[in-house]
Formats: C-alpha cells, sequence, structure tokens
C-alpha cells in the first residue's frame, strides 16, 4: 500500500490554459482555410480529385461528423472553379426511331440558345405555314384539285344519269348506296305500273338497268382511286408550298449551327417532317369535326391529336450550363435510382401513361457531368438498384436512362429509350469505415471504381500548435452558423471538453459535427443568460444540459443502487467480493456504473467457472478475460503442484450481459481474496485487465468509470477512503470531472495507478502482495503467501480424499 | 314602323329544318338552332322517307350499288324502311340533342312521299325552311330539292352551305321595296357579333340609293348594328359574288321575286357560289 501513491489533481485533467491565446474572443480570428487533423486524409483526397484516370474516384471513408463532406466539397469547389465550364446536353426527337431520343452536346450555354431557336422557329413556321396555305395561290390550287375530283366523278355520274334518262331511268341516292329506277313524270314507276308495261318494255328497261348498273360500278370502283391521287397531288403541292414557306427559315438557323453537325442533321430531319406534315402542323389549332353524339368519341380524337407535330422540334434541355461558372459541385442528398440516373416521366391521359422525349428528366449524374458528385455510400446502398447504377455508369463512362422495370427487364411497355450520353465525373462516397472494409470485401467491382481511400482520422494529437489551429477551426464554426463569439475561456473549455470526448488527454476529437453541436447550444445557453459573448460557463451549461437530457436511466440505475434494489457496498471490507466498473453505452451518451463481482471456492480440478459464461451471458472477450486468470493462477501459484480448486465468478444482479475484459484484474482480486480469505475493501471500485502475467493492462471509458464511481460514494458521502484502481497505463487518458478533481484535492477520494495485480491487492486488502522467496515460497503473512497456503492445503485435502477413495473401492 | 319592322322580327316564330343527317342538313340543324336561339322560335324538324325509295325497292329487279363497295346488293322495301327508319332515328336524335342544349321548344315528325312536296307542305306551317343547298351529293351549287323549294316556297326559305354560321360577315339585298325592308330587318335581326352587315343598295340613281341609305340607317343604328353601304344600278351578279368574297360574307340576304331578283337569278347566282341564301317572301 505503502508503494502505491495516488494521482495528484494535476494528473487527472490536462486544462488548457486560456492564456497561451492570444485573443480575446473568436471574432479575432481568422477563418480556417486548412483542414486540421487529417493530413492522411487531405493528400488522398488532393490525389484523388487531381488524378484523371479511370476509376480514381474516392470513398471518404470515418466516423459520422468528422468533416468529410466539407473537406470534399471544399477541394472540389477550389478545383472546379478553374475547370471548364462542361457542355449542355440536350435531347431532341428522333424522326426515325421516334422511341429513341437523340442526344445532342452543346457548348455551354448554347443549348439554351439551341432551344429558343427552335421554340422561335416553331412560331415562325406557324405563321410562314398559314400564310403560304392561306393563301390565295394554295387555296385555289388546292380547290383545283379537289374539284378535278370532284368534277371527274360528278361528271361520270352524271353521263350514267344521262344515259339512263334515254332509257326512261333515273339515278337515285338510298341510305347506303345507289340504285336505278324506271320514271315517268319525275317519279318512280310504283311496281302496278311497272307491272303492266309490255314485256318488251319492261325487259329493255331491266336491259337498260343491269348495263347501267355495270357502268356504274366501273366508276365507283375508280373513286378510291381518283382520292388516291388526289392525297398524292395534295401532298406534292403541301411540300411545294412547305418549302417554300420554310426554305429560307430553316437555311439560316442551318446556318447558325453549321459547326455543330447534329444540329443540322436535326435541322434537315425537322425540314423533312414539316413538310410531310405542313397541313397537320397548321390545323393544330382548328377544331376538328365532332360527333354531336358522340362527346367521348371528341375526346378521344383530341387525346389522339394532343402529341402534336409541333411538340417534336422542341427542345428538351437536360443540362444547362448557361449560368454555370467553372465545373458543377453536386451533393445528392436522395441518391435513389431516378434521381441518380435521371427517369422517364410519363402523363396519365384517359387511363393510360403516355411520355415523350419531353419527359425525359436529368439526375445527379448528368448534373455533375464534367464535374464533381458527392453521394453519402449508406444511403446509395439502401436505395435499390442506386448501387448498381452508379457503377455501371462509371464503368461504361456513360448514363443511359432507363426505369428500374426496364434495366431488370420487368416492363415491357413501350417507353423510351434515350441515346446514352457520356459520362466525365469523379464521384466520391462518404461513408463509415465498416462500410468500406465490407464493399471492399464483398465487391470485386468496388475496388475497380474507387481507388482513392480517404481515410479520416477520429482523432488528433493535442499540442500548443494543434490547440491554437483548434481555436481558429473553432472560429471558423462559429462564423459559418452565425454565432456570438466566444471568449477565449470558451474557447479552452472547449478544447477540454474535445479531448474529453475521445477520452484522451494527448488527443483531440478529430469529429468536429460534435463540438459544432455543443457550439450552438452553448450560443443558446450564452443567448439565455444575455450575454453576447459565449463564455465559459456556457460551454459548462451546455454540457450540463446534454447530459441531463440524456441521464435518465442513469439516475435511475443509481438510484436503484442508493435504495439497495442493487447491491453495491462502497464501506467496509467483504471476502471474495470486489466493486467493478462498467461503462453503458446509450446512443451517443455513456457512463459508468459499479458491479458487484464475487468469487467463492472449493476443492477441484483447477477450473475457474465463469457463470456468465455458463448462461450464455458472457461475450467473448469476457471468457477470454476469465480463462487468463486461470493461467495466471496456475502460473504462479501451481507450477509445482496441482491446481487443486473450482472457483467461481459471478457479475452479481446483471441481467444483460457482460463484454469487455476490463473487469479480469476485479474478477482477480475477488478470487485471491476468495481463496486467501482475505477481505477486500468495498470503499474501493476497480477497472483494468490483466495478462498471465499479472500486468494489469488499459482499458477504455476510464473517466465514465471513475465518475460513474464517485458520484456514488457522492451521494452516500464521501467517506475519505473511497476510490478507484486504474490501469496506470490509463493516466494519460484521465479527463475527470471538475468535482471528482475537487474531491481528490480535500483529500476525499482517491485515484490508484496500478501497474500490477500485486499493487492492486495490497491497495484493496491492505495487506502486502508478497515476493516470493529463492526456493519460490512466499511470506506467510501475505496476500501471495495465504493464496499459497490455501492452495496448498487444498492440494493436501484432495490427496487425502483421493485416498481414501481409492481404498474404499473393491 | 318600329312597330311594324318588331312585327316582321317576330314573323319567324316557328323554324322547319330539313333533315336526312346529310352534312348539310346537319349544317342546317347548326344554323337553325343558333337562329331558333336568336328569334325565340321553335324548331320543328322534318324527315322525309322518300316514297320513290320505297318504290324501287318493291321493283323484282331492285338492286342497290354500294357507294363505297361498288357491290351490288339486292334491294326490298323491309330493308329500305329499316334504312329510312334508322336515318329518321338519328336526325331526331341530333334535333333532341341540340334543341335540348339550347333550351328550345322542338318538334320533329316523320312523313313519307316525294320530298320536295312534303317540304313545301310542311314549310306551309311554319314560318322558315331551312335545308342544305344540296344533300348527299358533293357538288357545287343547288340539289334538286333546293332548287324546288326556291322557286316554289311560299314563306322564308335558307339554302345553307356547310360552316355558315349566324355572326359571320353576311350581305343583305336592299332594293327599297317590301321584301327588301322585311329582308333588312330579318338580317338585321340575324347579325350580331362586332362583323358589319353589308348592304347592297339596288337603286337606279344615286339619289335613291341616298335615300335607302336613310331608311337603312335609320334601323340600323336603332339595332346598333354596324352597315357597310354599296350601291348598284342594277344587278349584275358577278359584281354581286365579288362584293360577297370581298367582304368574307358567307351568307345572302335577298328579296326573292322581286323586280331585280326572278327565280332564274337567284337560281343561276346560288349554283355560282359557295354562300348559303335566305330567300324573304
Amino acid at each position: 500500500m505503502a508503494n502505491i501513491k495516488p494521482l495528484k489533481p494535476h494528473e487527472l485533467f490536462q486544462r488548457c490554459n486560456p492564456e497561451q491565446f492570444s485573443f480575446e474572443t473568436t471574432d479575432d480570428l481568422e477563418d480556417l482555410d486548412e483542414i486540421i487533423g487529417q493530413p492522411r486524409a487531405v493528400e488522398a483526397v488532393r490525389f484523388g480529385t487531381s488524378i484523371e484516370q479511370k476509376g480514381y474516384n474516392i470513398f471518404a471513408l470515418g466516423p459520422p461528423g468528422s468533416g468529410k463532406h466539407s473537406m470534399l466539397r471544399q477541394f472540389f469547389i477550389q478545383k472546379a472553379v478553374t475547370a471548364p465550364v462542361p457542355s449542355d446536353w440536350c435531347y431532341v426527337y428522333n424522326f426515325e426511331q421516334d422511341h429513341k431520343p437523340r442526344a445532342i452536346q452543346l457548348p455551354p450555354g448554347k443549348g439554351s440558345e439551341f432551344k429558343q431557336d427552335m421554340e422561335l422557329l416553331v412560331e415562325e413556321l406557324r405563321t410562314s405555314l398559314s400564310t403560304a396555305f392561306e393563301s390565295d395561290e394554295y387555296r385555289s390550287r388546292r380547290q383545283l384539285l379537289e374539284e378535278e375530283l370532284q368534277e371527274q366523278q360528278e361528271k361520270s355520274l352524271e353521263e350514267i344519269q344521262e344515259r339512263a334518262q334515254q332509257s326512261d331511268l333515273s339515278l337515285l341516292r338510298t341510305p347506303s348506296g345507289l340504285v336505278f329506277a324506271p320514271v315517268r313524270d319525275g317519279e318512280v314507276l310504283p311496281p302496278e305500273e311497272f307491272q303492266k308495261l309490255p314485256t318488251e318494255e319492261r325487259e329493255r328497261l331491266e336491259k337498260s338497268v343491269v348495263n347501267l348498273q355495270e357502268e356504274l360500278r366501273k366508276v365507283l370502283q375508280r373513286v378510291p382511286t381518283w382520292k388516291r391521287e388526289l392525297q398524292k397531288n395534295v401532298r406534292d403541292l403541301n411540300r411545294e408550298i412547305t418549302d417554300i414557306a420554310i426554305g429560307d427559315l430553316m437555311e439560316e438557323l442551318r446556318q447558325k449551327y453549321t459547326e455543330f453537325p447534329p444540329i443540322v442533321e436535326h435541322l434537315n430531319a425537322v425540314q423533312k417532317d414539316v413538310k410531310e406534315n405542313a397541313q397537320e402542323f397548321i390545323s393544330q389549332d382548328e377544331s376538328p369535326e365532332e360527333d354531336l353524339e358522340n362527346p367521348l368519341a371528341n375526346l378521344m380524337t383530341r387525346v389522339r391529336q394532343r402529341p402534336s407535330i409541333v411538340s417534336r422540334y422542341q427542345v428538351n434541355l437536360l443540362v444547362d450550363h448557361q449560368a454555370s461558372e467553372g465545373a458543377p459541385v453536386i451533393y445528392e442528398d436522395n441518391p435513389t435510382y431516378l434521381n441518380l440516373v435521371g427517369r422517364v416521366e410519363h402523363i396519365a391521359q384517359m387511363g393510360a401513361l403516355i411520355t415523350n422525349f419531353m419527359q425525359i428528366k436529368c439526375g445527379a449524374l448528368l448534373q455533375a457531368n464534367g464535374g464533381y458528385l458527392i453521394l453519402d455510400a449508406r444511403k446509395i446502398l439502401t436505395e435499390p438498384y442506386a448501387y448498381e447504377a452508379l457503377k455501371r455508369s462509371l464503368k461504361s463512362r456513360q448514363v443511359r436512362i432507363e426505369s428500374p422495370g426496364q434495366m431488370l427487364s420487368l416492363v415491357s411497355t413501350i417507353s423510351l429509350d434515350p441515346e446514352p450520353i457520356p459520362l466525365d465525373v469523379k464521384v466520391a462516397l462518404l461513408g463509415e469505415r465498416m462500410v468500406y472494409y465490407l464493399l471492399t470485401q464483398q465487391d470485386p467491382e468496388f475496388s475497380e471504381l474507387f481507388k482513392v481511400q480517404a481515410d479520416f482520422e477520429d482523432l488528433m494529437a493535442r499540442s500548443p500548435e494543434t490547440q491554437k489551429l483548434y481555436a481558429r477551426l473553432i472560429a471558423t464554426l462559429a462564423h459559418k452558423d452565425g454565432l456570438k463569439p466566444f471568449s477565449r475561456g470558451a474557447v479552452a473549455c472547449l478544447i477540454d471538453r474535445s479531448a474529453r470526448i475521445v477520452g484522451d488527454s494527448e488527443k483531440l476529437s478529430a469529429q468536429i459535427e460534435e463540438i459544432s453541436s455543443l457550439m450552438r447550444e452553448a450560443d443558446y445557453w450564452a443567448g439565455e443568460s444575455g450575454n453576447n459573448v459565449v463564455n465559459t460557463k456556457d460551454i459548462k451549461n451546455a454540457i450540463d444540459a446534454q447530459s441531463y437530457r440524456a441521464n435518465r436511466l442513469q439516475e435511475r440505475l443509481r438510484e436503484n443502487i442508493l435504495r439497495e434494489t442493487i447491491l453495491i457496498a462502497t464501506k467496509g471490507s467483504q471476502v471474495g467480493q470486489v466493486n467493478g466498473l462498467s461503462v453503458l453505452q446509450l446512443g451517443n451518451y455513456s457512463f459508468g456504473s459499479p458491479s458487484r463481482i464475487t468469487a467463492s471456492i472449493r476443492m477441484g480440478k483447477g477450473e475457474v467457472v465463469n457463470i456468465e459464461r455458463e448462461v450464455d451471458m458472457s461475450g467473448p472477450i469476457h471468457s477470454k478475460g476469465v480463462l487468463i486468470l486461470s493461467g495466471f493462477l496456475g502460473a504462479r501459484y501451481a507450477s509445482n503442484q496441482p491446481l487443486s480448486l473450482s472457483a467461481s465468478l459471478v457479475f452479481e444482479q446483471s441481467y444483460s450481459g457482460v463484454e469487455g475484459d476490463s473487469a479480469s484484474s476485479t474478477e482477480l482480486y475477488a478470487l485471491l481474496s476468495a481463496i486467501a480469505n482475505v477481505p477486500i475493501k468495498q470503499s474501493l471500485a476497480v477497472t483494468g485487465s490483466v495478462n498471465q502475467h499479472g500486468q494489469v493492462q488499459a482499458i477504455g471509458g476510464v473517466n465514465e468509470k471513475i465518475e460513474g464511481f464517485f458520484d456514488l460514494c457522492k451521494e452516500r458521502g464521501l467517506t475519505g477512503d473511497q476510490g478507484v484502481l486504474i490501469p496506470n497505463s490509463n493516466v494519460k487518458h484521465l479527463m475527470l470531472r471538475q468535482d471528482v478533481i475537487e474531491a481528490v484535492e480535500t483529500g476525499q477520494f482517491y485515484i490508484y495507478p496500478i501497474e500490477t495485480i500485486d499493487q492492486g491487492i495490497e491497495v484493496l486488502t491492505g495487506i502486502p502482495a508478497g515476493f516470493p522467496d529463492d526456493k519460490g515460497i512466499y511470506p506467510e503473512d501475505t496476500v501471495n503467501g495465504m493464496v499459497h497456503a490455501r492452495l496448498t492445503e487444498l492440494v493436501e485435502k484432495r490427496r487425502e480424499f483421493s485416498k481414501e477413495t481409492r481404498e474404499g473401492e473393491p | 314602323m318600329i312597330n311594324k319592322e318588331k312585327d316582321q322580327d317576330q314573323a319567324i316564330q316557328r323554324i322547319l329544318v330539313a333533315l336526312d343527317t346529310s352534312p348539310h342538313s346537319m349544317a342546317a340543324l347548326e344554323f337553325g338552332t343558333e337562329l331558333a336561339t336568336k328569334l325565340n322560335a321553335e324548331l320543328v324538324g322534318i324527315f322525309v322517307e322518300d316514297i320513290n325509295l320505297l318504290r324501287v325497292a318493291d321493283l323484282p329487279f331492285a338492286q342497290e350499288i354500294g357507294y363505297y363497295s361498288a357491290n351490288l346488293r339486292q334491294l326490298d322495301t323491309p330493308l329500305v324502311s329499316l334504312q329510312l327508319r334508322t336515318l329518321a332515328r338519328s336526325a331526331e336524335r341530333a334535333l333532341a340533342l341540340v334543341a335540348e342544349r339550347a333550351q328550345l321548344r322542338w318538334s320533329f315528325r316523320t312523313v313519307r312521299g316525294v320530298i320536295p312536296t312534303e317540304l313545301l307542305t310542311a314549310a306551309l306551317e311554319t314560318d322558315l325552311i331551312i335545308l342544305g343547298k344540296s344533300g348527299w351529293s358533293k357538288r357545287k351549287g343547288l340539289g334538286s330539292t333546293a332548287q324546288v323549294v326556291l322557286v316554289e316556297a311560299k314563306r322564308q326559305a335558307l339554302l345553307l352551305e356547310p360552316g355558315v354560321q349566324l355572326g359571320r360577315p353576311a350581305m343583305v339585298v336592299y332594293d327599297g321595296s317590301k321584301l327588301g325592308k322585311k329582308a333588312l330587318s330579318i338580317a338585321l335581326a340575324m347579325q350580331i357579333g362586332d362583323n358589319p352587315l353589308t348592304v347592297l343598295f339596288l337603286a337606279e340613281t344615286s339619289e335613291e340609293a341616298q335615300i335607302f341609305q336613310s331608311e337603312v340607317h335609320a334601323r340600323s343604328s336603332e339595332k346598333g348594328v354596324r352597315i357597310e353601304y354599296h350601291w348598284m344600278s342594277e344587278l349584275d351578279q358577278a359584281s354581286l359574288l365579288n362584293l360577297a368574297s370581298s367582304r368574307m360574307c358567307r351568307m345572302l340576304i335577298l328579296p326573292a321575286k322581286t323586280e331585280y331578283l326572278a327565280n332564274d337569278k337567284i337560281l343561276t347566282l346560288l349554283n355560282n357560289t359557295d354562300c348559303g341564301a335566305l330567300l324573304v317572301r
């Protein structure tokens, strides 16, 4: 005991001294334009951004809030500013295959101009064609053609009619055809009158009717041919007039876009189409003849006519960089398949879904084409087919806009198959390390496409220099979020808090988001207090408020201990019973709490029974720790004799399983106490793992554990002999609360740095551990001596028991 | 004077529309509906089952040649009767639809006989008969039925081309006669919208034309109708039609059987134009 000195207060907390800062508030500091604490990631991102080779996309891996997004965005924007503005892309109608819209690439800003030109062209076409088709020349020529047919028909019919009249017959129209009838005085001869005619006359009339019918049939059979000829002539006339009407317009536009062969090609196709459909083109606005009795048919007619000819000449400007400066930097926060690749939307008409090339919508890949795209890995992996689509696009270096149904060949209805657009984009995926390693392991294509890993640190070294940079980072965050200025004391407090977050007095947290949140909350509390500057007290208020919001369960647990529902002793002594310490993590909040660990022994074959393990409540690391205890006991006390005991270890009142080896030293103390029958001080709590040589090793959550036991002791009233044994290697991690430090200062609480089990057992029992002499014998009045003696006694007893058993056998 | 004109306006209280479901007759129905609405008149539809067709059907050698198929089909009375009844029902449905939509009083009847005769007989019970210039034929000019009605009708007769609508530019011929004045009254009553009414004076002298202009002005200003005046000393058909064409007129309102406009002249005139014509009697 005398050899182990408790830690001094200054060893419990490495305070950031505000006096080292020369500023008064963060308003005096310039914004930080560099990334701090991430040299590896910075280098990786710089490399990934600069290299132009295929597959050198970036995966930024690290915990959330470590500044991955900000850093990548910053790098990309820096690079994008000087990069050329990428091309505009538009889709136009494909006159040869209407389900395969054509993609046209244009210099930035030219797409918008082309779109406007085509809109103007349509207007001018409408005017020119209307004028042309309403001209007297066209009307008279067309009328001439129609009347030619009409006259041809009428003439043929009149000739037949005349011949019929010569034979005392007349041609009458029935509801569905024509019929010859004998007439007298302009009226059809009634049948009875016809029968009264002489036979010769009747025969003559009938014969004439037969002859005329045959002639009439020949005429009527030629009518469709005449009509076809008329239609052809009208079409030729339309083409001729259209050519004259639009020729200049089209030529002017062709000249303007002569440098862009795809546009010239498209304009040629437009001209050809207008010529073919000129009549339809100008009759768009005219109401078709409607059937009064069938409004549904009228509606259907209108619907069928809706995808007008004119709409085919529109331009769907998918990517417009008219107002862009530099390359695009896009972050898609909802990377669904459709948002990523783009979509072909449909319009519901009369219960049917229809679409056209104007319904093609751009996705994030095309928006970022020629620039940079940032995506969250977890989001893209959870969106159906999005990850596959991203890989396919990157691999083929083109974007093919198709629905997931088409992609999986599930949908066979007619839709659009837009021409793929070449893709040149640098993609950065942001995600946790686990996601990166899983993708690397499980997806062979991933490593081909994301060759640059930018691994973000969780923490950074703490030094006077980094603390100053951290202060500037805090100033930058405050400026960015529009917060009140932070006093240098508040900045120092935030730096201390950052070290506490990572649980290491020599490190600072690189997870900026947590510090950023704390700053925003401190700003709130400063506002509540009417302060214009955020000071230390506001930071503490924010931390306390954060803790209070999250510590309901912690308080319930402590209450149960105080009410002795959960049995934890903080005074007195007890054989085979030690206060262990564990950390509970609930969301983002973690806290420490003591647990009672007990041990019992009996004669046996040398095994240590882990009761948690027997009931499957022990995690593998905990089980390993317990097995190490057997190794330690055997090596130290049973090198020359069998280990003739069985021991049971248990976490009392544990209902949810135990994991980790931080209690292994505690368990060993309980075991030694039980073997030696030496009481352990219950005013002390223990944490630390142990190896087979009895060395106490570092554990995690040391601050929370100490504070957990301290809070309990404080609630019950500090007695002046309470404390915690921690591994010596954890001293550098100490960033304890102020009230704990004050209790240590006043000698009401102790923290012992322990290196070996012997040191620990001395502190816990007040009895020297004892060292073996030359023959390996421990002094009797030491813990080791008592343990050895008890084990020897058990060996003897077991030997006697075995002898009695053998003698009793027949 | 004004009361008299009102009487003349109100003289058209029943309008007879000859229906055979041809495009011309449907145009007549459409125009008749608009006019009946304007004049608050009753619309009377008539379908004549052509007795000549029924007689043909009874003949032993009667065979119909399909207008489009050019196929020969045996014709018999039941078949023709059925066809005519079907057409009559279609005509009635069309009339009912438009008349009810316009909230007009209407009636419909089917008669059997010689078409012009039956139409002229039915026209006697009404104030105006409307029919297409030609029936199913697409030939320009007047059909046989229209010609008979034009010559023999005792009432006003309106002969229509498809596409002629109320309110579009129209031209009335005014000769100062009683019928001319009646024609002007009807024209003023029919003219709606912003289109001007073109009035062609048939006057021997310019002084007479001036007098006509004063008369027309007095009547038109009361109705608020814009008038464009033109004068001819004698009726020249070509000039009249050119004037109508230049003023975009699709409707001619003509006093029938006057000094200037005998039936034969009207026949010639209407055979050479695609305008509709209202013959005022």
